[in-house]
């Protein structure tokens, strides 16, 4: 007998199954779940619209809007060809300069505009030194997904996190940010090992590095400058955010409303470039999650890890860490970290101290994502447009296989430094 | 000059191109490119052995199979312009493209007694500089480009009073 009561649980479980295989977008599937919760009365209308949590869909359109207008003006591929032409013939700095670039736009950015932003340069410089952009993409790609992890607004598992346990950007800065300085460091020298005797073997001619003329990307200067005192004044915003007591939805909205005013550009057109599918899919998640925790299945799930650990808030934070980094490689991290986010406000409820949990939450999602091709959107897009950069030439295309086979030690890296790491700041005694 | 009346009866027979470069989906790129030259067209229409559209072959569609990858996913990086980005493979492999490769299938169409107003709507909604001319037996028999829609705006456009 099925028990009825757990029927939004278990239509969770064959959501995220669906979700995974990407035959139908995610958007859809997890709307249609949430509409037929709501139609079936698992969850009051009401209680639905509390569950929406309007602070973290403001914070993505705010900077959704932002981002959309910035990257018009061409200033991030213009510090991309900056930092090219500063390694001048050495296609080893070139990769160590390009991939830090990437993590710090990708700290800002949201993943998915960072790779698409730095690949057509990584394919540009490749084209006119004919240097093999692989090991640039693979790089791209990793460290996109590592240096989102750095801050509040950098990948949305953060942004979900910030809103469950009310931390705010400085507090990101603060625990997540040197973390990702040492992961970036060994995930470097792993692809150094890797790629280093092939790159050395490049020989870029300075004329070419010369002939780049990087101001040529920016069209409209004064739309340029405008863009990056908004980015600048909605950073001070969120750095402030614990003094000016305004939320990060609220900053975030402001200075995309703000720039709108001052570009004087057509809404609309903005408008356009947010990523509805993304929204709905928030949506429909915290609808259909709500529904799910009223089932008392998150309770449940959180009384027997506290009894499996021994209600040791040590080996909880590993746990959350590990099962966080695995689970999101099959699943996507947008679920598993608000299913796991609710986990840990039970752990809570039941008088653990969650604050190092949150950290592991953090780590494990977004530094997970690098595991398999479909644990994020990034390496999906960045494997399409390398593979469809091949065309003519010749070269190994990026499967599933390839690219676990590249990926595979770095996210362990990864995930044992964040181990490390949370050992010596919360449990190090 | 024209009166009310004929305006009404303005007809893509009227005004179509009856000297069009049209060949078949084994043709090379090379002999589009080489017929091209010889009639100044930009336009080459594909047919199969009944003489119906099969495919549509532009300038553009050419150009696209030479300018860099990057730039189809970054336009913004088209301010570097360099003959180091002549890929000469590309080239190789150009060549042995056949019309088959490039063309846009099932091109959409216009028959000769459509009228004006259904060519310009089809030409702004598809954005397309160029509709193959079918007759009565579906057989392709011109094509429409953009310069003869503009000639008959100027004459719209100079006449409007006529149009009252």
């Amino acid at each position: 007998m099925i028990n009825t009561q757990l029927i939004p649980f278990y239509l969770l479980l064959i959501t995220l199954l669906i979700v995974a295989t990407e035959k139908i977008n995610r958007s859809v599937v997890v709307a249609f779940t949430a509409l037929f919760l709501i139609i079936f009365k698992f969850i009051k209308f009401e209680s639905a619209i509390e569950a929406i949590d309007f602070n973290t869909l403001g914070l993505l359109v705010g900077m959704m809007i932002i981002v959309a207008i910035t990257k018009t003006t061409g200033i991030f591929q213009y510090l991309a060809l900056k930092t090219i032409k500063l390694a001048k013939v050495r296609p080893l700095r070139m990769l160590f300069f390009i991939s830090l670039l990437t993590a710090f736009l990708s700290a800002f950015l949201d993943n998915v505009t960072t790779i698409l932003l730095i690949l057509p340069v990584i394919f540009f410089i490749s084209e006119i030194t004919k240097i093999n952009s692989l090991p640039f993409v693979f790089s791209a790609i990793f460290f996109s997904n590592i240096g989102g992890a750095a801050t509040l607004i950098g990948d949305p598992p953060n942004i979900i996190i910030g809103g469950y346990a009310k931390f705010d950007f400085n507090q990101f800065i603060r625990y997540n940010t040197p973390v990702v300085l040492v992961i970036l460091f060994f995930s470097f020298f792993l692809i150094y090992l890797k790629w280093a005797k092939e790159l050395r073997k490049n020989i870029i001619k300075i004329s070419i590095i010369n002939k780049l003329k990087e101001q040529g990307v920016i069209k409209d200067v004064r739309k340029t400058l405008i863009s990056i005192f908004v980015l600048f004044i909605v950073l001070i915003g969120f750095v402030l955010h614990s003094v000016l007591h305004i939320e990060n939805s609220i900053i975030a909205l402001f200075g995309a409303i703000l720039l709108l005013l001052l570009t004087k550009e057509n809404p609309e057109e903005y408008y356009k470039e947010i990523e509805w599918p993304t929204i709905f899919f928030f949506i429909g998640l915290f609808v259909t999650i709500a529904a799910v925790e009223k089932t008392g299945v998150f309770d449940l799930v959180s009384k027997y890890l506290l009894v499996s650990t021994n209600k040791n808030p040590e080996l909880i934070t590993y746990l959350v860490l590990w099962l966080s980094g695995f689970l999101v490689a099959v699943f996507n991290n947008i679920p598993i970290t608000i299913i796991l986010s609710k986990i840990i406000l039970s752990f809570q409820a039941q008088g653990i101290d969650v604050f190092p949990v949150w950290w592991a939450l953090s780590l494990g999602t977004c530094l997970g994502a690098n595991l398999t091709l479909v644990a994020s959107s990034v390496n999906i897009i960045g494997a399409d447009l390398y593979n469809r950069s091949l065309n003519s030439k010749n070269g190994n295309r990026i499967s599933f296989i390839n690219f676990v086979k590249n990926s595979f030690l770095i996210t362990l890296t990864s995930l044992v430094i964040s181990n490390i790491y949370l050992k010596i700041i919360f449990f190090l005694k | 000059m024209f009166s009310d009346n004929k305006y009404k009866n303005y007809k893509v027979d009227s005004f179509y191109f009856k000297n069009i470069c049209i060949g078949k989906e084994e043709d090379s790129i090379e002999k589009i490119l080489l017929t091209w030259q010889k009639t100044k067209k930009r336009v080459y229409v594909v047919t199969n052995e009944e003489g119906k559209a099969e495919g549509i072959i532009t300038l553009y569609d050419i150009l696209e199979e030479i300018v860099p990858y990057f730039l189809k996913i970054d336009k913004l990086l088209n301010f570097f312009s360099s003959n180091e980005l002549i890929d000469k493979e590309k080239f190789k492999k150009l060549k042995t493209k056949k019309a088959k490769d490039l063309m846009t299938k099932n091109p959409v169409t216009v028959k000769i007694n459509d009228d004006l107003m259904k060519v310009i709507t089809l030409m702004y909604s598809y954005n397309f500089d160029y509709l193959p001319v079918l007759d009565e037996n579906e057989k392709v028999v011109g094509i429409i480009d953009k310069e003869v829609i503009e000639n008959k705006l100027v004459y719209l456009v100079n006449d409007t009073d006529k149009l009252d």
